[in-house]
């Protein structure tokens, strides 16, 4: 009982006690409040659509663990919202671009819209980042600059937030927080990129 | 206890608001106002972060030693600021991801160790609650404050809903923030001096009108 008197082995106790109880705490809260890939899935397509839809799966990493990879970034998801037999479906890429802040990177859900064999991309939803600090700048006016007739865009060349890159006709940047832009632009340009390489027929 | 609860609530909104006054949490203060959704959003973070810490000091106060009593309160501290990360994930997704970073950087908030040390170690639970809560008040009003402001000049918005297409950039930029803290604060230092001054002088003349009786007697 003397040896539980000893300041250093109070110190040690206390520490360890508070330590198992958060550690405890913290796994049942976990358990409990644990966000699924598929709630993940849902919530982006109920933020594009206002409500949750059925989809087909085209890639899915966490079924596969196949990608798309290229220098600006990968794919990791790509669904089918409505009949792609039919003329008019949505097709969902979830991307995500390098070359951020502090060499980070940014996911976003781009929605391409297929109408009578053009497709053009109608909505672009931030998922998640890594490393960015400034992702509040972000507002929608910078995702709608990507709301563009995909063929055109990637004949155009890459989407760029650099200053060099002033004259493209693909230049969105945000004021501020210029490798940000440039990670959510790489996100859209490897979709871009991997629409003109596989064609879209074929994905 | 009354009187005592009011103290603690006037010091967490005015007296020592925690960003006006005690200038503490800067980097949410400066990085997060561009949108005043993102003051209330980390301000509520913040509060419910310091009222349960607060307490659970509060509690551990006489059993925590005192030699390792900042590890223990960063420890109280992340424990809880996993716990709204987790909450805010499940439920607010939106807010969770405007916050960003700044999520799990609460745990190194000066407002939230700061209070942890000079007042949740001294005094009782209720009063440790009540200072969680005051404090977390008056840095969400200053945070949701600042961000209307800047909103508002910066992208013509509050609350994202568009008011006009007149916008000043700068104010959405990082030296508008510097600059928007700046003229806060000289504000805040300017209003409750004047509000004290004139206290003041109702205090003295109050008591002038009591001497004045006593003189005659004499």
């Amino acid at each position: 009982m003397e040896l539980f008197k000893k300041t250093w082995v109070k110190c040690i106790l206390v520490l360890t006690l508070i330590a198992v109880l958060s550690g405890g705490l913290l796994t049942i809260l976990n358990e409990v409040l644990y966000v699924s890939a598929a709630e993940r899935t849902d919530r982006a397509i109920k933020k594009i659509y206002g409500e949750v839809k059925e989809y087909s799966t085209l890639l899915d990493n966490d079924v596969s663990e196949k990608i798309y990879t290229s220098d600006k970034g990968e794919i990791t998801k790509i669904y089918v919202v409505g009949d792609a037999s039919a003329d008019n479906y949505d097709m969902l890429f979830k991307s995500t671009g390098y070359n951020g802040y502090k060499n980070g990177t940014i996911t976003l859900w781009t929605k391409v819209t297929f109408t009578d064999g053009e497709g053009a991309i109608t909505k672009v939803i931030l998922e998640s980042f890594t490393k960015q600090t400034l992702m509040s700048k972000f507002n929608d006016s910078f995702y709608q600059g990507f709301y563009v007739d995909v063929t055109e865009a990637y004949q155009n060349g890459d989407f760029s937030a650099m200053a060099e890159d002033k004259g493209s006709q693909n230049y969105n940047p945000v004021s501020g927080a210029t490798y940000s832009a440039t990670a959510s632009c790489n996100a859209i340009n490897v979709v871009l990129k991997c629409i003109a390489e596989r064609g879209w027929e074929s994905l | 206890m009354m009187k005592k609860l009011k103290k603690i609530a006037s010091d967490g909104i005015i007296t020592s608001n925690p960003t006006f006054r005690l200038v503490l949490g800067t980097c949410p203060t400066l990085a997060l106002t561009t949108m005043a959704m993102n003051g209330i959003g980390m301000g509520l973070a913040v509060t419910f972060v310091l009222i349960c810490s607060n307490l659970i000091v509060s509690l551990l106060r006489h059993v925590i030693p005192k030699q390792v009593r900042i590890p223990a309160y960063v420890l109280i501290i992340a424990t809880f600021v996993t716990v709204i990360r987790l909450l805010l994930d499940k439920f607010l997704p939106d807010i969770y991801d405007s916050l960003g970073l700044f999520l799990p950087l609460i745990v190194v908030n000066c407002i939230i160790l700061g209070r942890a040390e000079s007042f949740a170690s001294k005094n009782a639970p209720l009063y440790a609650v009540a200072d969680g809560l005051f404090m977390g008040i008056g840095f969400t009003l200053a945070l949701t404050l600042m961000g209307a402001f800047r909103e508002i000049l910066g992208s013509g918005m509050i609350f994202g809903i568009k008011l006009w297409d007149f916008q000043i950039a700068f104010f959405s930029s990082n030296a508008g923030a510097f600059f928007t803290y700046g003229v806060f604060i000289a504000l805040f230092s300017l209003i409750t001096s004047v509000v004290a001054k004139r206290k003041k002088e109702k205090t003295t003349k109050n008591n002038e009108v009591v001497c004045e009786p006593v003189a005659e007697v004499k």
